[in-house]
């Protein structure tokens, strides 16, 4: 994600610094990734907490992921300074800092943690492409925030399908899924928004002139395959009403629209 | 176990940290301690070879050039025995006849030559009657320009082939004005006609712009062949007397730039044998115009091996041209001490500001000696004048590959060829030789010269950006890996050098490219590294301490500071990994500290602030001698506060001329004497009170 934001965002800036970027970016990314993935399995099993007097399992998550985050932080800070470079990623990191504690403090007994954990899942994916622009550039292109918001949509689309698929499953674990807390054809409707709101958020940079793309015509062409797989998963999910045969072909769709936004985005600027 | 695992886990991560961070942190600094390296070395060089100083007056070493010219068997100097009356040596123009006859690269060179043999012949009448019969085939069958049919592999468009070209049709048409050309199927009066106007478009853009190959020291040795032919040859006066006036300030561009027996200044087109020595067995190749700036001024030396140089023997066997004295005076007042600043050629986004086009034939032959074939305004136009006259794509761009490359890349992004060739220009405007202003300063123990904030970042192809000398081969420069034309230590990825007096920094970056671009450097194999020339071997001592390394020839001594760690490479190359990194190159002697070690404490006690840009540094030096200096990748060079001025310069600026650029009048004063170039009413005047 990080070389995706690096890629989009390089055009006028220096080879040196774009070089030191992916180095170390996608280091402090990667350590910042899998701090954030380990958040979801804290919420996760905090319903198992106590029961294994042996091993603190929700301690020692916790520990592993402010470490990493810890190395993340400080690795992210000497390289600022070493480097010179604008303080924005940092409050970047921070920022996300401060989501993951509070996540892992108060969110593990909220109510919608299981929406929580697919967010921060999500998010700890797919922050790398703002991260990755904000280490080019302190001002952030509109077309990373489109690929974020995109990507970001059709992820927690996917992982609502995904959590009614599971859904009985969950139920019979006690975990508690966002498809499981608000039901799910709620959550069915849910995911056909995002689908839609995916959509357009693709459709805006295909039009003319429009800044920080250079490919345009790879672009147009991969995402009306994209806009064409997503559209079929919105109208399966639109048709579902709670039937579940569509869920796999579904959840396959929006996998290969996730897989075709990538391809696409890395093509717009190749 | 897993209780104790438990137990040691914070102490474990703890550690693992504190391990990291000061690893990470230690990464930058890789010499610290101090190196030193000591050679015996002989005091003057001329003890190496059988060579002939200076100051023995212009026709004592032409007289000198001819005895030993007259002794080669090279092809060039048949031009010499003919000259004086003496045997050609038939074989040794077997292979410039088939070499003209295949019309193969470079075929020019000969021609040009070949033709002044004729010519001198017609008064010494030395060639038999057979040869000459073969010598005019060969000119009669020639393709002189690429409007003519026929196949070929010749490159006519460089600045240095253009002029040997319409040299060579000129010269072909004189001399025979009533044949058929067999190839053109134009007679030689037609041929006059044709390459008259072309020999005076190219002149006179010479006396406007300057040379777009800027003091290439490999082709001014093709450039003042062809020219002294027409000053010696050319039955239009005006053309004569216009092209005289071109050798002379070609001489005077020697004199302000020759140090210690070189061309010791950047250069527009050089070739890394001329640059790079691996040791005392293995010295640079010479500047290809070594003989003539010798012959013309007296700079350098002579060695009695170069008797077959072309610029050198069309000299030598000029009985019209003769250099002003104003010109070897200023050589030899200037050897002590000289600052000079020089303004060669125009971007090409100024074309329409001085007349030019880019659409047009016309347009394209002012654009295509600067190696502009490829930039976005240029390109269609260019594609269409090679369907026009069937030239074979190779020949224009090294490779037919590159232009299937731009137009898949157009394709691709769903833009017009001109657009992708704008995009791409770090490759396609970095071959172009735009503006460039060039600054030497010299004083008795070093020179240091540099092309100011040229271009930086583009990708180049033969250029030699800044150089430091302290002797013939005690020189530093750098180069960041890269380039079309295969050299490994020239032409280059062009820096931002900003010279002031002795004091440069140099700032290597480049800005992101299209992964195609990314994917074309790749297949050509460029290093990702920097790389300063310091010859070890050359200097009497280098010592090299933290982020600096100094070298001492005799009195003189350079420091060079690289921001970026450095390797020792065959002992000559110092290299650093990456595309970025910032030189700073101090120059002193024995009259400014007093030994060599105090330099060297002088400049290791000194500030340098090097810090990051998004493109480039930020770099702060306080140089012992010329106080605080301050560079960034875009923003003024200043020197204690004041701005240097880095361009646009004017054509020549220095103690003995000054000329507006885009001008055509030269006025060159020193002492009592004055030459006056008036380019405009086709006279040289040459006064002494």
């Amino acid at each position: 994600m990080v070389l995706i934001g690096l890629e989009t965002t390089r055009f006028g800036v220096g080879i040196g610094r774009v070089n030191a970027n992916i180095y170390f970016g996608s280091i402090i990314f990667v350590l910042m990734a899998i701090s954030g993935m380990l958040v979801p399995l804290v919420l996760k099993y905090t319903h198992k907490e106590g029961k294994n007097r042996r091993f603190d399992y929700i301690k020692t998550v916790s520990i592993i992921c402010a470490s990493f985050f810890g190395v993340a932080f400080g690795l992210a800070i000497y390289y600022t300074i070493i480097y010179n470079l604008e303080t924005l990623s940092l409050f970047l990191l921070a920022f996300l800092g401060i989501i993951w504690f509070l996540s892992i403090y108060y969110g593990k007994n909220w109510k919608y943690k299981g929406i929580l954990g697919n967010i921060i899942m999500s998010l700890a994916f797919l922050f790398g492409l703002i991260y990755g622009a904000s280490l080019n550039n302190t001002l952030i292109p509109a077309i990373i925030y489109l690929f974020f918001g995109a990507a970001f949509l059709l992820q927690i689309s996917k992982d609502l399908i995904n959590d009614c698929k599971y859904i009985e499953r969950d139920n019979r674990e006690g975990y508690q899924s966002f498809a499981n807390t608000i039901g799910e054809e709620k959550a069915q409707k849910l995911s056909l928004i995002l689908d839609l709101v995916v959509i357009l958020f693709l459709i805006i940079p295909i039009f003319p002139e429009f800044p920080n793309i250079i490919g345009q015509t790879l672009y147009t062409i991969l995402i009306i395959i994209t806009i064409i797989f997503i559209g079929i998963a919105a109208l399966l999910t639109f048709r579902m009403n709670s039937e579940r045969k569509y869920y796999r072909i579904v959840k396959l769709l929006l996998r290969c629209g996730m897989f075709l936004i990538f391809t696409a985005f890395i093509l717009a600027n190749f | 176990m897993k209780i104790e695992l438990k137990k040691h886990f914070k102490a474990l991560i703890i550690v693992a940290v504190l391990l990291i961070i000061p690893s990470i942190v230690s990464i930058p600094s890789k010499i610290n301690q101090s190196r030193r390296w000591v050679n015996n070395l002989p005091d003057n060089y001329n003890l190496l070879r059988n060579s002939y100083n200076a100051s023995i007056g212009y026709d004592a070493r032409k007289n000198v050039y001819l005895i030993d010219s007259n002794n080669s068997n090279g092809f060039y100097a048949q031009s010499t025995r003919v000259y004086l009356n003496e045997s050609v040596n038939e074989a040794s123009f077997l292979s410039s006849f088939d070499k003209i006859n295949n019309r193969e690269d470079t075929a020019d060179f000969r021609i040009v030559s070949l033709l002044r043999t004729m010519y001198l012949d017609n008064v010494s009448h030395a060639l038999n009657s057979t040869f000459k019969s073969q010598a005019k085939d060969v000119i009669l069958d020639f393709k002189y320009w690429f409007t003519e049919p026929g196949e070929d592999d010749m490159i006519m468009w460089t600045e240095n082939h253009m002029i040997l070209f319409h040299t060579a049709e000129l010269l072909a048409g004189q001399l025979y004005p009533n044949e058929t050309f067999t190839n053109s199927g134009m007679n030689g009066t037609d041929h006059i006609n044709h390459a008259l106007p072309l020999v005076n478009r190219w002149i006179n853009w010479r006396a406007r712009f300057g040379f777009a190959e800027w003091h290439s020291n490999i082709y001014f040795n093709q450039d003042l062949m062809a020219i002294l032919n027409l000053v010696e040859f050319a039955q239009d006066n005006d053309t004569s007397t216009k092209a005289a006036m071109l050798v002379d300030i070609l001489a005077f561009d020697f004199a302000n730039n020759f140090f210690k027996g070189t061309y010791a200044t950047t250069h527009g087109r050089t070739e890394d044998n001329k640059k790079v020595g691996t040791s005392l067995l293995d010295l640079p190749s010479r500047d290809s115009i070594a003989e003539i700036a010798w012959i013309l001024l007296g700079v350098g030396y002579h060695d009695p091996n170069s008797g077959d140089s072309s610029s050198a023997v069309a000299l030598a066997t000029s009985d019209r041209y003769s250099p002003p004295p104003i010109l070897e005076a200023i050589a030899n007042y200037t050897l002590d001490y000289n600052e000079h600043k020089e303004r060669g050629s125009i971007d090409i986004e100024d074309g329409p500001t001085y007349g030019f086009g880019y659409t047009s034939e016309d347009d394209l032959m002012f654009w295509w000696p600067m190696s502009t074939l490829a930039a976005g305004p240029v390109i269609e136009s260019t594609l269409g004048l090679i369907d026009t006259y069937d030239i074979d794509p190779n020949l224009v761009f090294e490779d037919e590959l590159l232009v299937d490359l731009l137009k898949f890349a157009a394709d691709l992004y769903g833009i017009s060829l001109s657009e992708v060739c704008t995009f791409l220009k770090e490759a396609t405007q970095g071959v172009a030789l735009e503006e460039v202003n060039t600054y030497t300063y010299r004083t008795p123990y070093y020179q240091l010269s540099g092309a100011q904030d040229h271009q930086k970042g583009l990708m180049g192809m033969q250029e030699n950006i800044w150089q430091a000398s302290l002797d013939e081969y005690a020189t530093v420069f750098t180069n960041s890996h890269g380039g079309f034309t295969g050299e490994d230590h020239v032409g280059g990825f062009k820096p931002r050098a900003t010279l002031y007096k002795n004091v440069g920094v140099i700032q290597y970056d480049r800005l992101s490219q299209s992964l195609i671009l990314e994917l074309v450097y790749a297949i050509l194999e460029f290093k990702d590294i920097t790389q300063a020339y310091f010859p070890r071997w050359a200097f009497n001592e280098v010592v090299q301490q933290d982020k600096w390394t100094f070298g001492r020839r005799l009195d003189s001594y350079v420091a060079l500071y690289s921001y970026e760690g450095t390797e020792w490479e065959e002992d000559i190359f110092l290299t650093s990994q990456g595309k970025k990194n910032a030189y700073i190159v101090e120059l002193g002697s024995v009259d400014d500290y007093g030994s060599f070690t105090n330099f060297t404490s002088s400049i290791l006690a000194t500030r340098v602030d090097v810090k990051h840009l998004p493109v480039g540094y930020s770099i702060e030096y306080v140089s012992p001698t010329q106080g605080l200096v301050t560079v960034t990748w875009d923003g003024p060079m200043n020197v204690k506060g004041a701005p240097v001025d880095l361009g646009s310069y004017a054509r020549f600026d220095n103690d003995f001329c000054y000329q507006d650029f885009n001008t055509l009048k030269t006025t060159i004063q020193y002492g009592r004497m004055t030459l006056e170039l008036d380019f405009e009413n086709a006279t040289r005047t040459y006064t002494e009170i």
